[in-house]
């Protein structure tokens, strides 16, 4: 739980304004990907879902009087929930999602810049768990580009596809039935180029989950195919957790101990969890569960320390 | 917030950024097609081949399949040249034990309309009760027939038989080719291509490929949109026409007028003339055993001789393996010394006799085809469980091809498997007015 806002006194750019914004320019690769492959749809539910975030959190800081700050960032999170989406998500279903992130998770617990669980996280895994239905959705990319039936309809029916039948460079390029933004591992790191290029975030926790994943990983293949990993990495949206769900420095800490704890603890449930799941469990599980353990700890932490401090002071 | 360069910077980064990763997208996907068009057919070749064994299989676009009930895809399958062998349809039919779906994928031959193959479909939820096997006979008693499919015994009319198929006498069994001699106005060459099995015409196949050889041939240009003629598409006509001799057996019995058109073959509209020449060339070659392979070397020979046998540096062999070459400079080649034309045959055998009887009534008197399968059971059933004699899943019992026993004691199920085929036959005859 960082508060992330400029003091008055500090005349720089690198405000909230300038990282969300950063952030969001982050998402365009992915953005471009998805509605490339997917098109008209894609398009939408990315519109649909960043416009209804910002709205949503707008309205909430207005009632509740707080300081409304960037739009950037709410926007932010909106993309970041429709990319987390499949192609032929229906609006209801991606609305009840964005409802779920913007009003309960980030309001309940305390607006913006005081939740601490991602919100887009939490707001996919609520639509995972009362719309199972929508999961199997995945249709295939550069095929109907022009149909916005599913925004109504949803999904006409499950797409079969076998991962190994696909080629090396498609994986790369994400040109396989999956979500809007997971896929494309090379659009995620394009991504993660530009925002370390404009130094926009510390790595540490990020890194962390890629390196302990990645060891994790290749412990587990090193008896068969250690390609396995780099598959692993590539297709499962591991990338995308690490890139845009890690790198959220509301819910994740940024740098200390704390932060690399709590990356490697978001490694290790995803890997426990790719024994017995796969698909947005494994993007949006173990970020969430982390950023309930670290919550919690963070509570317990400052009321051990007010208590130790009351102690005293008595 | 932002201070105004800030602002203006963040848009620019934007803009190059979307404009990149477009660019780097769409690199990617057209570095990617290729991959994409050979996972597709494996998976197509993994799924079909069963029921139409094709090199590669190209899904039909047609505004006719989304509504068309009971027909989920239909997929044309081609050879490695790209010459049609066939159609795979995937059909939806209710299992009328259970009411739940049944999805059965449905292999029919191009030139023939004989099932080739029936199976259960690999997306089919497996809830009806109707087991493989129960599918593995239908599929067994149909494949190598005719569609559509009744089970029940063929009741013929005796005025019918009369005007049945006749098969002209004098046919060597093996495939026979011929092709004019000069291209059209549109640089067209026109071929006939024709089986002769027993004595019967089994296939024909009529097709034009272009002196220009980056030209596709005329009957993918006419399914393109490019080559374009009066009523249905050419390739169609040319489809309907080939199935009628086969039915007539008789290139005369086409009843071409003076103006090269016919009005007995409903959907033809095109001149026929070429097309009945070739077919004559074809059967006279026939009588005289002079088949395609002896076609092409004859041709070859002939070319080569006018080129002091230098054909290989020629170029003159498309890629489906046809000699591209028009004799309108060379009229003299099919002159014989009395002035008379000469075909291929006769060019190259020098054979000038007369292979040209058609009269196909007398002859021999004909002889009267029969179609394969004769069941036991009269009456038939249409695919909403009502019994009609008349007509069998809709379609009139004058068309039914084949009969078959069906499945002993489960004539539901029978029933259904064949509903699927004949649902197939009706998209078919819908899509190219087949069997018209």
């Amino acid at each position: 739980m960082n508060m992330r806002y400029s003091a008055p006194f500090i005349h720089t750019d690198r405000n909230d304004a300038y990282f969300s914004a950063v952030h969001l320019l982050s998402l365009i690769p992915i953005m471009a990907v998805a509605v490339v492959y997917y098109g008209l749809r894609a398009a939408i539910l990315l519109l649909f879902c960043s416009l209804l975030f910002a709205v949503t959190d707008d309205i909430c800081s207005r009632i509740r009087k707080v300081s409304r700050g960037s739009i950037l960032n709410p926007l932010f999170y909106g993309a970041v929930f429709a990319l987390l989406l499949p192609p032929d998500t229906p609006l209801y279903i991606a609305f009840t999602g964005v409802m779920f992130a913007a009003l309960v998770v980030r309001q309940i617990s305390g607006g913006r810049g005081s939740a601490f669980i991602n919100p887009p996280a939490a707001g996919r895994l609520f639509i995972r768990i009362v719309f199972p239905l929508n999961e199997g959705a995945l249709a295939m990319p550069c095929a109907d580009r022009t149909s916005v039936k599913s925004l109504l309809l949803g999904s006409s029916g499950f797409e079969c596809f076998d991962l190994s039948k696909y080629y090396q460079s498609e994986i790369f390029m994400g040109r396989y039935p999956s979500f809007l933004g997971t896929a494309c591992a090379f659009m995620i790191l394009a991504g993660l180029v530009y925002i370390l290029a404009k130094r926009a975030v510390r790595f540490y926790a990020p890194l962390s989950y890629i390196g302990m994943l990645t060891i994790l990983l290749l412990l587990r293949d090193l008896r068969n195919e250690t390609s396995e990993t780099m598959l692993f990495l590539a297709t499962t949206g591991v990338l995308f957790t690490a890139v845009y769900l890690l790198f959220d420095e509301e819910t994740v800490r940024s740098f200390g101990t704390v932060s690399i704890t709590s990356a490697f603890v978001c490694a290790a449930l995803t890997f426990l969890l790719s024994f017995k799941t796969g698909g947005i469990d494994l993007i949006v599980v173990p970020v969430v569960l982390t950023g309930v353990l670290t919550g919690i700890l963070d509570y317990g932490g400052k009321i051990i320390k007010v208590y130790g401090e009351e102690k005293q002071s008595v | 917030m932002f201070s105004r360069d800030t602002v203006v910077r963040f848009t620019i980064e934007a803009f190059c950024l979307a404009v990149v990763s477009v660019v780097i997208v769409v690199l990617g996907i057209l570095a990617t097609n290729s991959n994409e068009y050979e996972r597709l057919q494996n998976n197509y070749y993994q799924n079909f081949n069963q029921v139409l064994a094709a090199s590669s299989y190209q899904p039909v676009q047609s505004t006719l399949i989304a509504g068309y009930s009971g027909i989920n895809g239909v997929y044309e399958g081609l050879d490695a040249e790209g010459n049609p062998l066939g159609f795979v349809l995937e059909v939806e039919v209710v299992d009328h034990q259970t009411g739940y779906p049944l999805n059965l994928i449905v292999g029919v031959d191009y030139n023939t309309a004989e099932l080739t193959g029936l199976t259960r479909a690999p997306n089919d939820p497996r809830t009806s009760a109707i087991t493989d096997e129960q599918i593995a006979i239908i599929a067994e008693q149909t494949r190598g027939y005719q569609i559509p499919v009744a089970y029940g015994v063929e009741v013929l009319d005796p005025d019918q038989e009369n005007s049945d198929q006749l098969r002209l006498t004098g046919l060597n069994d093996g495939i026979y080719y011929a092709q004019t001699l000069s291209a059209d106005r549109s640089g067209y060459i026109d071929y006939v291509e024709m089986s002769i099995e027993n004595g019967i015409i089994t296939m024909v196949q009529w097709d034009a490929f272009n002196t220009d050889m980056n030209i596709k041939n005329r009957r993918q240009s006419s399914l393109d949109g490019v080559y374009e003629v009066q009523g249905l598409n050419w390739a169609s006509q040319s489809y309907i026409l080939c199935h009628a001799l086969m039915d007539v057996q008789n290139p005369d019995l086409l009843a071409m007028k003076s103006d090269g058109t016919t009005d007995i073959i409903d959907g033809v509209t095109i001149n026929i003339r070429t097309f009945c020449n070739l077919c004559i060339e074809c059967i006279e070659n026939s009588r005289a055993g002079f088949d395609k392979d002896m076609y092409f070397a004859g041709l070859q020979e002939i070319v080569d001789g006018l080129f002091s046998g230098d054909f290989e540096s020629l170029g003159v062999v498309n890629d489906d393996g046809y000699i591209v070459f028009s004799f309108d400079g060379y009229p003299g080649v099919f002159l014989a010394e009395d002035g008379t034309s000469l075909n291929v045959r006769q060019r190259v055998t020098g054979d000038m006799a007369n292979y040209s009887d058609f009269d196909s009534t007398s002859g021999n008197g004909g002889e009267e085809l029969t179609t394969g399968n004769v069941g036991s059971e009269d009456g038939v059933r249409t695919g909403d469980t009502t019994y009609d004699a008349d007509s069998v899943d809709g379609i009139p019992m004058s068309e039914i091809k084949t009969y078959i026993e069906g499945i002993d004691g489960h004539i539901m199920i029978t029933a259904d498997i064949v509903s699927a085929i004949n649902t197939a036959y009706r998209f078919l005859k819908d899509y190219l007015n087949w069997m018209a």
